[in-house]
């Protein structure tokens, strides 16, 4: 049975918002190409699709059950009963063993979470930009409640993962992590893919093969 | 379906009721009270119990209520319904279904016993329909009243 990688992005080409969309498509093919299957779950504004990109590599691109929205809040959390439905449903299905989420950014932590508790399915957190740096207005309510969101995937996560240092000691300023909780994989490393798989290794125990 | 089947046949019959358990989800549970939303799952969860059947209901906490309470045999969990600034009612609601869906989820890979939802107005259908897709079991949703 092969050992499945779930990762949870709310872009991924073509639909592309900042930079995640395509970083997440590198990461995703890098590590089909070594024969670690992994599993793409993504956002889609229309019916759901499923696309077996290759032997190792499948995208769901999922829409959200409930429109309109009030707040980006409000949309991402009800995108996550979707996104807890496609991973339960590789889950229970025989595709193989479910062996880890890699979790980009705060939108799924919440499904992330309940994921773990309910099927022990562990999951790494990987952040790609803070609330604070990105709002205006750092006090602003709908900010206090993304942030407490960050905070819960950090908090629940076995490991945060950083594309650079400079993010590793950010989230440790703002989120009051302790420093071996968090490891900065910047993608420009020649390393980038064996320290990412190193990360795998040590959240869920897998063991990829040549 | 074959769930909700045995369920209510089960419930007619009141007869083995015993291996049954129910995950109750509700914003309101007395003390706190905001509508009649909170009597009937009260007295529901009671009449459930008093039948044989595992109630866990999962609910808002309450100033000097405890997180945890056993209520005439329901076992009430109350966790934070986050009580920090929200822009709106909408996006309250959603950030407290996240630690009610986690509790829900917690409680229920625990105890290995909840074979239905029931879920309890709009308020908590974001955790009602995740938990069902996750444990693979049926949720049941009672509407109290709907907004139009």
């Amino acid at each position: 049975m092969p050992k499945i990688h779930a990762i949870l992005t709310w872009e991924y080409p073509p639909r592309i918002v900042g930079q995640m969309a395509h970083h997440v498509e590198r990461l995703a093919t890098e590590l089909s190409k070594g024969m670690v299957p992994v599993s793409v779950i993504t956002f889609h504004d229309g019916p759901y699709i499923h696309e077996a990109v290759s032997e190792c590599l499948e995208v769901h691109r999922i829409p959200n059950p409930v429109e309109p929205h009030v707040t980006v809040v409000t949309w991402s959390l009800t995108l996550n009963s979707e996104v807890q439905r496609i991973v339960s449903d590789i889950y229970y299905g025989k595709l193989g063993d479910l062996n880890l989420l890699d979790v980009h950014d705060w939108h799924f932590v919440a499904a992330a979470a309940v994921l773990k508790r309910a099927l022990g399915i562990p999951f790494i957190f990987t952040i790609h930009s803070l609330e604070d740096h990105r709002t205006p207005d750092p006090s602003s309510s709908l900010s206090s409640c993304i942030r407490g969101l960050e905070w819960l995937g950090i908090f629940e996560s076995e490991l945060v993962v950083t594309l650079s240092d400079w993010m590793k000691s950010e989230i440790e300023r703002i989120h009051a992590v302790p420093q071996f909780k968090v490891r900065a994989i910047p993608p420009s490393s020649p390393s980038w893919i064996k320290e990412t798989l190193d990360a795998y290794q040590k959240v869920s125990g897998f063991h990829p093969k040549g | 379906m074959m769930l909700i089947r045995r369920f209510q046949a089960s419930t007619l019959r009141g007869d083995d009721l015993a291996s049954l358990g129910v995950m109750m989800l509700s914003w309101e549970f007395p003390p706190r009270i905001i509508g009649g939303l909170a009597a009937h799952v009260h007295d529901l969860s009671k009449s459930l119990v008093q039948k044989g059947v595992e109630v866990h209901v999962v609910t808002c906490d309450f100033p000097d209520a405890p997180a945890y309470e056993d209520v005439e045999g329901i076992h009430v969990h109350r966790v934070d319904s986050y009580r920090y600034p929200t822009p709106d009612f909408a996006t309250w609601a959603a950030m407290m279904n996240v630690n009610l869906q986690t509790k829900a989820a917690e409680i229920m890979a625990s105890t290995k016993k909840i074979q239905l939802i029931h879920a309890h107005d709009w308020l908590v259908a974001n955790a009602s329909v995740g938990l069902k897709h996750v444990f693979r079991i049926p949720l049941i949703a009672t509407i109290h009243s709907t907004e139009q």
